[in-house]
C-alpha cells in the first residue's frame, strides 16, 4: 500500500519535471533550428518551427571561415592549465581556511573576499600594464598562471575565489570528529586533507572543475585582451567575429556556437554523475 | 613548538596559494584602481589629481547617470537574487533523486542554457522578447492576454529576470551537491516518527543547506550587483537608462568616455556597496547557517 | 580515476570538432596556401633587406576578417621584408585598444573609432597623414576624395576613412510592386518631400488583417510589414538634420537638436514611430538584430541606412532598389561610416606603415570588398575613371540600377561628417541624446520637451569642434 502511494508521486514528479525541462529547452530548441536554417528564414514571422530545408552547411562554413581547429586547441590547452590550477590551489588553500584552526584565519579570508567585489573592468587596464611589464602578454600566462593561485576568471560567480568559499563551505559540513578520529591515530593535516577531506568532498570538487572549465571556456573579455596575436586566439574570440557591426550572419553564429558548447556538455554530463554518487560511495556513515 | 603555533604555520601554509595570489595578482590592481580613482587618468592625456573630486561629483548628482545606476542596480539586485536563488534551489530538490526516470536527461536540460555563449543566448532572447515578431508576445496574444515591450520598455528590468533565471544553472549544481551532504538517516528517522514531507524539509533538508544557501546568497549577490552582459548586448543600458547598471556605465566612461579616473571611481563606490551588503549577509549568517564543525 | 575521465573527455571532444571541421575543407586550403606563401616572401627576403614587422589591428565581421587577411598577405608578398602581425579584434575594440595604449603596446597602424581617434590626434599620438601623402611621390592629396580625410585641425587629418560609405534608402521591390507604389526617385534633384515619404511609407505598412496605415480598419498593434526602417542613432537622423539646414552642437556650443532645423527631423522621425506607426520602435528595431533580414524578410519595405547593407543583401538574393534620401529644407546630405585607419607616433617603422596604409587605401588591393557593396573606393579614380568604376559599381550583385546616382554621387558631393568626427566630448553628449529619444520613441515625451530637456547638459559638456 505505502510502495504504491510512493510510486504514484514520482509519476507526478516526473511529469513535472520533463514538462518544466522542456520549457527550459525552449530556447535552446531556437538556437539549434536557427543554425539549420538560412540567414533570413531565421527571423521570418509567424516563426519558422522546423527549418525546412535544413542547412546542414551552415556548419562546415562556420567551422571552416575561421581557423576553428586552432582556436579549439588554444581553448583546451588554457582551460587544461585553469582547471588543474585551480583544483589544486583552491581546495588546499579552503582547507587551510576552514579545517585548520589559526590566528586571522577568518581576517584573511575575508580580505580574501574582497578580490572579487571591486568589478573586473576597474581593474582591467592596470592588471594589463602588469602584464606588460612582466613582458608576458600575449602568452597564455596571464590566462593561467592566478589559477594556480586561486584568482580565476572574469566572471564572479565560479571565478577563484567563488571556488575557495565553496570548498570552504562544503568543508565546513564535514563533522569535526573525522579529523579528531584520524589525528588520535597520528595523521597529519596533510594526511587528512587527501585521505578524508577530498574524498568526502567529491561533489564541490566536481562542482568546482565544471564551473572552471565552463568560465574558461566561455571567457571572451581575458583572451581578447591579453592575447595579441591570432594564432593564439580561443573560440569564443571565433564566435564574436560572426556579429559584426556591417554584417551579422546570425545562422553561423549558431552553428558555431552549438559546435563549441559540445565539450562542455560532455564534461557536464559526466561530472552530474557524481553529484548524487559521491556520498553513496565513500559512505559517510561514521 | 606548542600545538597552537604548529597550527598556525600548517594554517598559512595551506592557505599559501590563495595569499600568494591574491598579493601578487590582485592586491596591485586593486591598488593602482583606488589610486586612479583620485586622478583624472585617461590612456592619452596627462594624469593629474583630483582629489575627492570624481568622487563628489557622482555623489553631488553633478553625473547625469550615477544616482540612477545605483538604484538600477539595486533594484535588479533585490528581483535577481531571490528569483534566481529560489527557483534553483526548487529545480535541485525536484532533480535530487535517482529514482528519477531519465535523470541524465533532465540534469543536462536545466543546465544546458548555462553552457551556451551568452552572445548566442543574448540573441535567442532578444529574438523570443521582440514585440512584434517574438515568441512570447505570440502566445500571449494566442491566450488573449496583454502584450509587452518586455526588455525594449518599461518591464526591461524585470525581462532580464527570465533571462538571468533560465541561465541560473550553476547555482543549481551548487544546490546539488549541497544535498548530497543532508545525510539519508535522518531522512529515515522523521519518516519513523511519522513526519512528511515538509518536516523532512524543513526539520532536516533546510537546516543542512543552510551553508550552501548562504554561498549561493552571497556569490549571486556579488555577480548581480556587478551585472554587466546582460545590458551590455541586449540593452546597450537603455531604454532611457533602465538597465544602466553600474558595472555596464563604468565600461562606458572607461573606454567611451575615456575616462578611467572616474571610472575607477565608480568601482570603488560599488565595491563599498558590495562590501557593505556581503558584510551584512556574513553577520547575519551567526543567527541562521549552521555548520556541522560547529556544535 | 580523474586522469581517466579528462582523457576521455578530450578525446571525444577533439573528435566531435575535427569531424566538424574537416567537413568543409576549402577555408583551411586557402589557410595553408597562405601560409606557404608567407614562407616564401620570407626566404626571398633574407638577403636583401633588414626584416620590419609591423603590427596592425582592425574591426569587422566574418565578412571582412578573411578578406582583410588576403589583404595583408598580398601585401607581404609585394613587400618581402615587412611581416605584418596583423590582429582582428571583433568586439570590445576601445576596451582592448585602451589597454595596448595604457601598457605601451599599441599596434604600429591600426582601425579606430573617429572620436577616440580624435583624442588620440590630438594629444600627438598619431601621425599628421597628409605629412606622408606630400613626400609620397606616387600620390597626391588630389588622389583621394577631399571629404573622406578626418581632420583634428586645419590640414593635419589623422587618417580617412575606413572605406568611403553613404547612406540612402534601399527597399524592396516586391514590396513596393504588391502596394502599386512607385520606385524611390534615385536623383537628388527628385528626392520625395517628407510628406510623400509619409505617404509611401503608410502605404507599404501592412498590418496582419493586410490593411495598410492608410486604411481605416487599420491595426497598429498587428504590424506585419513596417513601411520604413531606421536605425536610432547618429548615422540615421544627422543626414536629415544636415539635410534641414541643422547641425549637432552649433559652433558657438548650441545643442543642434534643440534648435529648430534638427528639432523638426527628430520630431518627423518621431511622429513616423508614434503618430503614423509605419517605422518600428527602437524596441522592435533592437529586436531584429539585423536591418538588412528585415528588408529580406519584409519586415520592412524600406530600409534608412549606410550602404555597407548593400554586402547582406547582394548575398541574400533579394529582389532590392535604392533610392536617395527625402528632402528636407537644405541642401541635401549624406554621411559616412564612424572609423579611421590612423599611425601610432609610437611606431619604429612610420615609412613600412605607411605603405600598408596606402594598400589598405587602394581600392585595386581588394577590389571584391567594393564589388560586394561593403565598401567605397577612398580614392577619386575610382570615380571618374569610368573603367575603374565599372568595375566596382555596375553589373553586380550589390549595386543595381541606380546605385550611381542614389548613393555614389551624394558621397562625392553632398558630403557632410558624422557628429562623432568633430564634436569634441561627443561620446558624452551622445550618452544624453540616446536615452532621450527613446523617451520620445516610447511616448513618454515630446520632441521639443526631449531635446531641449537635455539641450543645458550638453551645452554644459561642450568643448568645441574640430576644425
Amino acid at each position: 500500500m505505502k510502495r504504491k502511494r510512493k510510486s504514484g508521486k514520482s509519476w507526478v514528479r516526473t511529469i513535472l519535471c520533463f514538462a518544466l525541462a522542456l520549457v527550459w529547452l525552449l530556447p535552446f530548441y531556437w538556437m539549434v533550428r536557427s543554425s539549420l536554417m538560412g540567414m533570413s528564414q531565421i527571423f521570418e514571422y509567424p516563426p519558422v518551427i522546423f527549418p525546412n530545408p535544413i542547412q546542414w552547411e551552415n556548419f562546415p562554413e562556420a567551422l571552416t571561415r575561421l581557423p576553428f581547429l586552432t582556436y579549439f586547441k588554444n581553448t583546451v590547452i588554457i582551460v587544461v592549465l585553469c582547471v588543474a590550477g585551480i583544483l589544486v590551489s583552491c581546495s588546499l588553500s579552503a582547507y587551510g581556511l576552514s579545517r585548520v584552526q589559526w590566528k586571522g584565519r577568518d581576517k584573511v579570508f575575508y580580505l580574501l573576499m574582497t578580490s572579487i567585489m571591486l568589478p573586473y573592468f576597474a581593474t582591467i587596464i592596470p592588471s594589463f600594464v602588469m602584464w606588460t611589464k612582466l613582458g608576458l602578454t600575449n602568452t597564455f600566462v596571464p590566462l593561467t598562471l592566478p589559477s594556480w593561485f586561486g584568482v580565476g576568471t572574469v566572471s564572479v560567480f565560479g571565478g577563484g575565489m567563488f571556488n575557495i568559499f565553496l570548498l570552504r563551505q562544503f568543508f565546513r559540513t564535514i563533522p569535526k570528529e573525522l579529523d579528531e578520529a584520524a589525528r588520535i591515530d597520528g595523521a597529519g593535516h596533510f594526511t587528512i586533507f587527501t585521505k578524508i577531506i577530498l574524498p568526502l568532498s567529491k561533489p564541490a570538487l566536481i562542482c568546482v572543475g565544471l564551473f572552471t572549465f565552463l568560465n574558461t571556456w566561455n571567457d571572451f573579455i581575458n583572451p581578447l585582451i591579453y592575447l595579441s596575436d591570432q594564432e593564439k586566439y580561443t573560440i569564443q574570440i571565433g564566435l564574436r567575429t560572426f556579429i559584426g557591426v556591417f554584417s551579422s550572419q546570425w545562422h553561423l553564429l549558431m552553428a558555431a556556437a552549438v559546435c563549441a558548447i559540445i565539450p562542455v556538455l560532455i564534461v557536464f554530463l559526466v561530472g552530474q554523475k557524481y553529484f548524487v554518487e559521491g556520498i553513496a560511495t565513500t559512505g559517510l556513515k561514521g | 613548538m606548542s600545538r597552537q603555533k604548529k597550527e598556525n604555520i600548517a594554517g598559512i601554509l595551506f592557505s599559501l596559494p590563495a595569499i600568494i595570489g591574491f598579493l601578487a595578482f590582485s592586491l596591485g590592481p586593486m591598488i593602482a584602481s583606488l589610486v586612479m580613482s583620485f586622478t583624472n587618468y585617461s590612456i592619452s592625456h596627462p594624469t593629474e589629481f583630483v582629489g575627492l573630486g570624481n568622487y563628489t561629483e557622482l555623489f553631488s548628482g553633478q553625473d547625469t547617470f550615477f544616482w540612477n545606476s545605483v538604484k538600477v542596480t539595486m533594484t535588479f539586485s533585490l528581483m535577481n537574487v531571490p528569483v534566481c536563488i529560489i527557483t534553483a534551489f526548487l529545480v535541485a530538490l525536484l532533480l535530487n533523486s535517482k529514482k528519477l526516470r531519465g535523470m541524465t536527461f533532465l540534469r543536462a536540460a536545466f543546465y544546458i542554457p548555462t553552457i551556451l555563449p551568452i552572445v548566442a543566448t543574448a540573441m535567442i532572447f532578444m529574438w523570443i522578447m521582440s514585440p512584434d515578431f517574438g515568441l512570447l508576445n505570440a502566445i500571449l496574444e494566442a491566450l488573449h492576454l496583454p502584450t509587452s515591450d518586455w526588455i525594449y520598455g518599461n518591464a526591461a528590468l524585470p525581462s532580464l529576470l527570465l533571462m538571468t533565471a533560465w541561465t541560473s544553472g550553476n547555482i543549481m549544481v551548487v544546490f546539488l551537491a549541497g544535498l548530497q551532504g543532508v545525510p539519508q538517516e535522518l531522512y529515515e528517522s522523521i519518516e519513523v516518527d511519522g513526519g512528511g514531507a515538509w518536516a523532512k524539509f524543513w526539520y532536516c533538508t533546510f537546516p543542512h543547506m543552510t551553508p550552501t544557501i548562504f554561498f549561493n546568497t552571497v556569490m549571486f549577490v556579488i555577480s548581480s550587483m556587478q551585472a554587466f552582459l546582460p545590458a551590455y548586448i541586449m540593452t546597450q543600458g537603455g531604454p532611457n537608462n533602465k538597465t544602466n547598471f553600474l558595472v555596464y556605465y563604468l565600461y562606458r566612461v572607461a573606454f567611451e568616455f575615456q575616462n578611467i579616473g572616474k571610472a575607477s571611481s565608480l568601482g570603488w563606490v560599488l565595491f563599498v556597496m558590495i562590501l557593505v551588503v556581503v558584510g551584512a549577509l556574513f553577520w547575519s549568517s551567526k543567527y541562521w547557517v549552521f555548520y556541522s564543525d560547529e556544535s | 580515476m580523474k586522469r581517466r575521465v579528462l582523457a576521455l573527455v578530450l578525446a571525444v571532444s577533439l573528435g566531435t570538432l575535427t569531424a566538424c571541421g574537416s567537413g568543409g575543407g576549402s577555408g583551411e586550403g586557402t589557410a595553408q596556401e597562405g601560409q606557404s606563401a608567407e614562407q616564401q616572401t620570407e626566404n626571398s627576403s633574407g638577403e636583401k633587406q633588414e626584416q620590419v614587422e609591423l603590427s596592425f589591428t582592425y574591426w569587422g565581421g566574418s565578412y571582412e576578417q578573411p578578406l582583410m587577411e588576403k589583404i595583408i598577405s598580398d601585401f607581404e608578398e609585394a613587400y618581402p621584408y615587412i611581416k605584418v602581425d596583423s590582429q582582428h579584434i571583433p568586439s570590445d575594440y576601445e576596451a582592448k585598444m585602451s589597454a595596448m595604449v595604457a601598457g605601451q603596446e599599441e599596434p604600429d597602424i591600426a582601425y579606430i573609432r573617429d572620436y577616440m581617434a580624435l583624442d588620440f590626434a590630438e594629444q600627438g599620438m598619431l601621425y599628421n597623414i597628409f605629412d606622408f601623402i606630400d613626400q609620397d611621390e606616387e600620390l597626391d592629396r588630389e588622389d583621394f576624395v577631399e571629404d573622406f580625410f578626418l581632420y583634428w585641425e586645419e590640414g593635419k587629418s589623422y587618417g580617412m576613412y575606413t572605406a568611403g560609405e553613404s547612406y540612402a534608402l534601399f527597399y524592396n521591390t516586391e514590396a513596393f510592386e504588391e502596394a502599386g507604389v512607385d520606385p524611390l526617385p534615385t536623383k537628388v534633384e527628385d528626392a520625395l518631400t517628407w510628406d510623400e515619404l509619409v505617404d509611401i511609407a503608410q502605404k507599404l505598412t501592412i498590418d496582419q488583417n493586410g490593411n495598410n496605415a492608410q486604411s481605416p480598419d487599420f491595426d497598429p498593434e498587428h504590424i506585419r510589414q513596417y513601411g520604413i526602417r531606421f536605425d536610432f542613432n547618429q548615422g540615421s537622423y544627422m543626414p536629415l538634420v544636415h539635410g534641414n539646414g541643422g547641425t549637432y552642437m552649433t559652433e558657438d556650443g548650441k545643442f543642434g537638436l534643440a534648435e529648430e532645423e534638427g528639432l523638426d527631423v527628430i520630431e518627423k522621425m518621431g511622429d513616423l514611430v508614434t503618430k503614423y506607426h509605419v517605422a518600428p520602435s527602437p524596441a522592435e528595431t533592437k529586436s531584429l538584430p539585423s536591418t538588412a533580414v528585415s528588408l529580406t524578410t519584409r519586415q520592412s519595405a524600406i530600409i534608412m541606412i549606410g550602404q555597407w547593407v548593400l554586402l547582406d543583401l547582394g548575398e541574400s538574393g533579394v529582389d532590392f532598389g535604392v533610392g536617395v534620401l527625402p528632402k528636407m529644407n537644405g541642401e541635401y546630405s549624406t554621411s559616412p561610416g564612424w572609423g579611421t585607419v590612423g599611425i601610432f607616433k609610437s611606431t619604429e617603422h612610420p615609412e613600412e606603415a605607411w605603405l600598408l596604409w596606402k594598400w589598405l587605401a587602394d581600392p585595386s588591393k581588394a577590389v571584391e570588398a567594393y564589388q560586394s557593396g561593403l565598401w567605397m573606393p577612398l580614392m577619386t579614380e575610382w570615380y571618374t575613371n569610368e573603367d575603374l568604376l565599372n568595375q566596382w559599381a555596375t553589373g553586380n550583385v550589390a549595386h543595381p540600377d541606380g546605385y550611381i546616382d542614389a548613393v555614389m554621387e551624394p558621397a562625392l558631393n553632398n558630403f557632410h561628417r558624422h557628429p562623432s568626427a568633430y564634436v569634441k566630448n561627443f561620446a558624452e553628449i551622445d550618452a544624453l541624446v540616446t536615452p532621450a529619444l527613446e523617451r520620445m520613441y516610447l511616448g513618454e515625451e515630446t520632441a521639443q520637451e526631449a531635446m531641449e530637456g537635455i539641450a543645458d547638459q550638453a551645452e554644459s559638456l561642450f568643448e568645441g569642434l574640430y576644425q
